[in-house]
Order: structure tokens, then sequence, then C-alpha cells
């Protein structure tokens, strides 16, 4: 029996599977070269977040000056560019940052449209039942108020370049405010600025 | 022009054209002219393209005419792509955007919306040498076999609607995004204008010199340039560009006006000084272009007002009244004769096929609205969308204008000498083909209104007001307990009931529709 034609056919399968195969590739997101986007993209809110976070420990706004945490909460975060981005993910690089600092620690159980965590209020509602022992059950008094509040907007300015290109520039601005107080104790603004081609939109 | 004037035309060039060549001159024509009826052939595969999708186009504008917006979905949905995938024809994603809109769907509208955004960056984003071979395709068979070329209002549209519905449902976050959006793309028609027409102009002198040298060996060498100034004198006269009053910048005041009103709303809440400038400018500009319009003076004087005093100041309950009026215009062909005028003193005559704009009537003059006691006014006109398209239409039409009079050179050349050497018979099937691939291409998003209407006024204490109109059936509509809202209504044609949302400040539910 002649094995060549299978061989082949074999051989031609295998290429075909080869090349339908797509590669997938691991990115290093502390040393990534991919190209960039007009957009904001992930490196965009590693930089943004690195650099407001640092500016406000260096401020030393947050220093508590018997040594302790000072609690924050999240107010409004206005995305106020022309992409749809997840403020969130902006704001949650932030306090993963300064939770890490050792000097802030994030309430959440206060935010503008609720508690950010549910849990925290649907806990307190076991104090009824009979099903619980009572003693595990949080108790009157205990949360804590935030000392600070961090608000903040992200906006979007485009201008067309003289070489034909464009140049879209973010700003991240933050703001530290003293709720006690209501001053704002720090302020940040965090430019990200890119120029590409203005073929077309920058979104 | 008929087919019988066609042959003579034919038979007449043959005539007056007739030289002496040597045998090795004949056989190279030959070969052109035989790549010439083998290009005209295919084109004639390509014909009734036109023809084909302006009927596609009325089939939707019944339905949509008639505010039966879910069957006017359905058929634009079947056409804009196959309902397993990503949509793949830009106009019918529009056209499918704004029926889904109509029915009040807002998550499927903006989805469609998105998708047509992602084809209009695609667009944006072709290559030189796709974008020359389908200029050199549309001058051989007409513009039709080009992918839809979105307008800009029809950019500006897009976010301007994608913000609305997000508006209905109650999502602030996104539909600030959208604004965005609609501000940059108008702010981008500025600069594209300018530097688009400057392109094209130069893409054309090219091709003309390429064409005027290709011809120059040929017994029927035409002199373009020549031919091209009869044409636009001819055709200006008839065109009636005249009639669409440009708007200055090529600002849609209905987009700036939704930006306005919407950054008005979004500093009462957020208290941000950079909402009220954005406001602010906004409403400036509108009220510049529509000085009559007493409802953006007090939207103006309003936000005016916050900006001196702060933001402070409890305000009263207002509403407004957002009025999408009948729908706007349609491309109709209109078909010229013109004439070639060749270097030997001979002028061929042949036709050519131009879009035209034809107006939509508006659905009524006005809305008025009345609470039952003192309460009696009437929407006013903030965006005239006959004139947005017409500027645009009227800054591209030379571009139009000029390929398809390089078209009909080119078609009209290659039948003439087919004639000439092939025969009269030869002649007939080129002329039929010619006849066949000159038609205008008449796609544009046929969706859109005549114009935006608006009124506004405090709100009255019985909490509903009568909206109606001599043309329309009267709607009751409640209004929301809350600081602001805005009843957005649309009527597609006279004699129908228009459909309504209304939508509270800050957003809470989507309050009625119908």
């Amino acid at each position: 029996m002649n094995k060549f034609p299978r061989f082949l056919s074999a051989a031609f399968a295998l290429a075909l599977l080869a090349g339908c195969a797509s590669t997938v590739e691991v990115v290093d997101t502390r040393a990534d070269n991919g190209p960039g986007t007009m957009g904001i993209d992930y490196r965009d809110f590693d930089n943004a977040a690195a650099t407001a976070v640092q500016e406000m420990l260096d401020s030393g706004a947050v220093d508590h000056p018997r040594g302790g945490r000072y609690v924050l909460a999240i107010s409004r975060m206005t995305n106020d560019t022309m992409q749809r981005i997840d403020t969130d993910q902006l704001v949650k690089k932030i306090r993963v940052a300064l939770l890490r600092s050792g000097k802030v620690v994030t309430t959440t159980a206060v935010g503008l449209n609720g508690a950010e965590d549910e849990m925290v209020n649907r806990a307190r509602e076991l104090r009824q039942s009979r099903e619980f022992k009572q003693e595990t059950v949080a108790r009157e008094g205990q949360m804590v108020a935030p000392d600070y509040s961090l608000s903040g907007k992200i906006i979007q300015r485009n201008h067309k370049l003289s070489d034909g290109r464009q140049q879209v520039e973010y700003y991240f601005q933050l703001t530290l405010t003293d709720i006690n107080s209501g001053l704002a104790f720090w302020e940040g603004e965090t430019p990200i600025v890119k120029r590409g081609s203005n073929k077309t939109v920058s979104w | 022009m008929n087919l019988f004037t066609l042959v003579g035309i034919c038979l007449n060039a043959r005539q007056t054209t007739i030289k002496k060549y040597s045998p090795g001159v004949i056989l190279q024509i030959h070969t052109a002219f035989l790549r010439g009826v083998g290009v005209l052939v295919s084109a004639a595969l390509l014909a009734g393209c036109a023809a084909h999708q302006a009927r596609q186009i009325s089939g939707f504008d019944e339905h949509f005419e008639a505010s039966n917006y879910v069957a006017a979905s359905e058929y634009a949905m079947d056409k804009a792509g196959p309902g397993d995938k990503a949509p793949e024809n830009l106009l019918w994603t529009l056209q499918a955007a704004s029926a889904l809109r109509g029915a009040a769907d807002y998550r499927t509208s903006n989805a469609y919306f998105d998708f047509a955004e992602a084809l209009m960056t695609r667009e944006d984003g072709e290559s030189l040498i796709r974008d020359g071979g389908e200029n050199a395709l549309a001058v051989l068979v007409n513009d039709s076999v080009m992918g839809y070329e979105p307008a800009i209002y029809d950019g500006v549209m897009v976010n301007t609607f994608k913000a609305l519905n997000m508006l209905a449902e109650g999502d602030l976050g996104n539909a600030r995004v959208e604004l965005n959006r609609a501000d940059d793309r108008q702010r981008r028609a500025v600069e594209a204008f300018a530097k688009e027409i400057a392109k094209r102009q130069e893409e054309l002198e090219e091709r003309q010199a390429a064409e005027t040298a290709k011809h120059r060996g040929g017994a029927n060498r035409v002199d373009t340039k020549r031919s091209l100034a009869v044409v636009e004198r001819k055709v200006l006269s008839h065109i009636e560009l005249d009639r669409w009053a440009a708007y200055p910048d090529f600002v849609n005041p209905f987009a700036t006006y939704v930006n306005g009103l919407f950054f008005l709303l979004a500093a009462t809440d957020t208290g941000d000084a950079g909402d009220l400038r954005k406001s602010h400018d906004a409403l400036k500009r509108v009220a510049s272009m529509v000085p009559d319009n007493d409802y953006v003076q007090q939207d103006l004087a309003l936000v005016e007002g916050l900006s001196s005093g702060g933001l402070e100041q409890p305000l009263e309950p207002v509403v407004w009244v957002l009025f999408e009026n009948g729908l706007g215009p349609v491309k109709r062909e209109r078909r010229f004769d013109i004439p070639l005028f060749l270097v030997s003193d001979d002028v061929l005559y042949t036709s050519i096929a131009l879009p035209k704009l034809e107006p939509r009537p508006a659905a009524t003059k006005s809305l008025r609205i009345a609470d039952g006691n003192e309460l009696q006014l009437k929407t006013a006109t903030v965006a005239d969308m006959d004139r947005v398209i017409g500027t645009e239409f009227k800054k591209d039409y030379s571009y139009v204008l000029t390929r398809a009079v390089l078209g009909a050179i080119l078609k009209t050349y290659v039948q003439s000498e087919i004639t000439r050497t092939s025969g009269a018979a030869a002649g007939i099937v080129a002329a039929l083909i010619q006849r066949a691939t000159t038609e205008a291409d008449q796609r544009m998003w046929t969706a859109l209104p005549k114009e935006f209407q608006v009124a506004r006024f405090a709100r009255p204490a019985t909490g509903t007001v009568t909206i109606g109109s001599p043309d329309l059936a009267p709607v009751e509509v409640s209004l929301p307990d809350a600081p602001f809202s805005i009843v957005y209504v649309k009527a597609a044609r006279a004699g129908t009931t228009p459909s309504h949302v209304v939508m509270s400040f800050p957003p809470e539910r989507l309050v009625s529709q119908n």
C-alpha cells in the first residue's frame, strides 16, 4: 500500500490547521511597548493613577499627625472625554495604591449613589433575625465616617497640528477634599498627550 | 436621450472621424477597444445598482413616513446585514438605528448606531488605493458602485441621537461622551471640508490630465475642460443649489442646542463650572444662528444668569419640548444632455445623470402646547435639516458633477470609437451599456427629520399639557414632578399621531412613551 498519499494528506491537513491556529500573546504589562491607541488604554490609567498617588503622598496631605490612617470616600468621577471609559477602573488603581501606602483606607459604606458595598447595610438587617447569633451581628455606632472625599474629572481636548496630524490631550484631574472643613487639601492634574493620524475621529 | 438619438450620434461620429491608420495602429486601437468593451460589459453587470438602491430606499421610506417604525426597522435591519453578524452596510445600519429609535427600542437603536460609527471609522481609515479604485470604478460606471460615503452631518447626528437614546434610558454619563463626540465632529467638519475639497480637486485634475493624454492618440479627442465648463453652466442653472441656504461653518444647530441643554442640566446637578461654560458656548452659538428663537434666548439668559450668580439659587422647574418635524430631503435623479467638444471641431452629445435634493413636507408648521389654563405656546425652529443637508450637498456637488462628466466623456469616447471601428451594431450595444450605467447615486440617510423645533416653559401646576396641531392628533403628556424634564416629540408626516417620550432630570426613570 502506498503510504505517500496518506502522508501527504496528513501533512496538508496539519498545514491547514497550523494556518488556522491564531497565536495568543501574553503581554507583560510592566514592559508593554505595543502600539498605543488615540483613546485611553490601561497604560494611561496606570500612568495617571501612579502619578496622582505619588503626588498626593509627596504633598503630605494624607500624612496623619498621630500616625493613623485617614478614611477616604469616593465621590463623583466625571468622564468628560469622547471615550466610553470605566472611571471605576482608574479609581480602583488609585485606591489600591493609597491602601498600599498605609496612609489611607477607603470606605465602601458611603457613596454618592448609596453604599458601594450594599452588604454593609444588609448585614445590619440581621439584627432582627433570630437565626443569627446577635453577638456576631455588626453593632450600632461602629461604622467610621470619612475624613476625605476624592472627586475627579477626566477631560479631553483635540487639536489639529500643522503637520496634518491630531493631538489628543487627556487631563486626569483629582481633588482631595477635607469633609470636615470643605477645603481641598490636595489637587492634581496628570496630562496624557497623544499624537497620531487625523484621518478619523479619536475614539 | 433615447436610444435612436444615441445611435444617430454614434453613426454621425463614425462618419465625421474616419481617418487612415497604419495596420499597426489599427491593431492597437482594436485591442484597446476590446478592452473598453470588456470594461463596459463588466460595468453593465453592475448597472441598475443605483435604480435598485433607490427602490429599496423608497420601500423603507413608505414604512417610516407612515410612522410604522417597527416595520421600517425590520426592513432596514434585514438590509443592514445578516442577523447573527455585525451589520456591514452603513446606510442601512443608519436607517435601522433611526427606525428602532422611532420604535422606542433605545438599546437596540444604540447598538446599531454603534455599528454605524464603527463602519464610519473604517470608511475614514480606508487606504488611498482603495479610495482611488472606488473612484475609478465610479467614473466607469456610476457613484452607486462606491461604498456609501457618510456625510459629516450623518456622523454628528449619529452621536446626537445616541446621546438622546441614552438620556431616555437615564444614562447621563454615556450621553455626555456622545455629545462630546458630536461636538468634536463639528469641529472636524470645518477642517475636513476645506481639506477634502482641495484634495478631491487635485485628484480630479490628475485624472482629467490622464484621460486627455489617453485620448490623444484616438480619432475623437475630447476637450475635457471646455466640455466641463459648458456642463457646469447648464447643470447649475437647473439644479437649484441656491435654494439650500448654507449654515455657517457646517454647524448643525440642533446638535449644538442639545449639547448646550445637556451641559446646562448637568451643571445644575454637578455644580461644575466647566459644564456651565460648555453650555454657555453652545447656546451662544445657537442663539446667534437662530436669533428669532425666543426659547433659545431664554436658555442663554438662564445660563448667563447662572454663570454670574452661581448655581446655588433654586431654579423653578422647567419643561423643554423638542420636536422632530417631518422628514428631510431625498435625492432624485435628474438627467442632462451635454455636449462633448471634440478637438476636431465636432460636438458629440451624450447624457449625464445627477442627484438632485428634493424636499419633503413638514408634518405640521409647529406644535401647540397648552395646559388648559394660561399656558399656550408654539414650538419654534432651532435647526432646519434641509439646510444642514443642503450645505454639504452643495459643497460636494462640483466633485459629483466632474466625476459624472468624466465618466460620460470616457464612455462616449469608447462608444464612438467602437462604432467607428466595429460598426453600428457594436456601437448600439455600447450605447445601451452607456445608457444603463448613466445613473445618479440617490443613497442618503432618509430617516432624518426636516427640522427640529423647540419650546420651553415653567412646569404647570396641573402637571399635564396637551401637545397638538391642526395637522396632528393631540397628545396628552403627564409631566414628571422633577426639577427639569424634556418631552421629545416626533411626527413624520401630517395626519399621524406623534410619538413622544418624557425624560426627567435628574433621571429617575423613563416616564412615559407611546
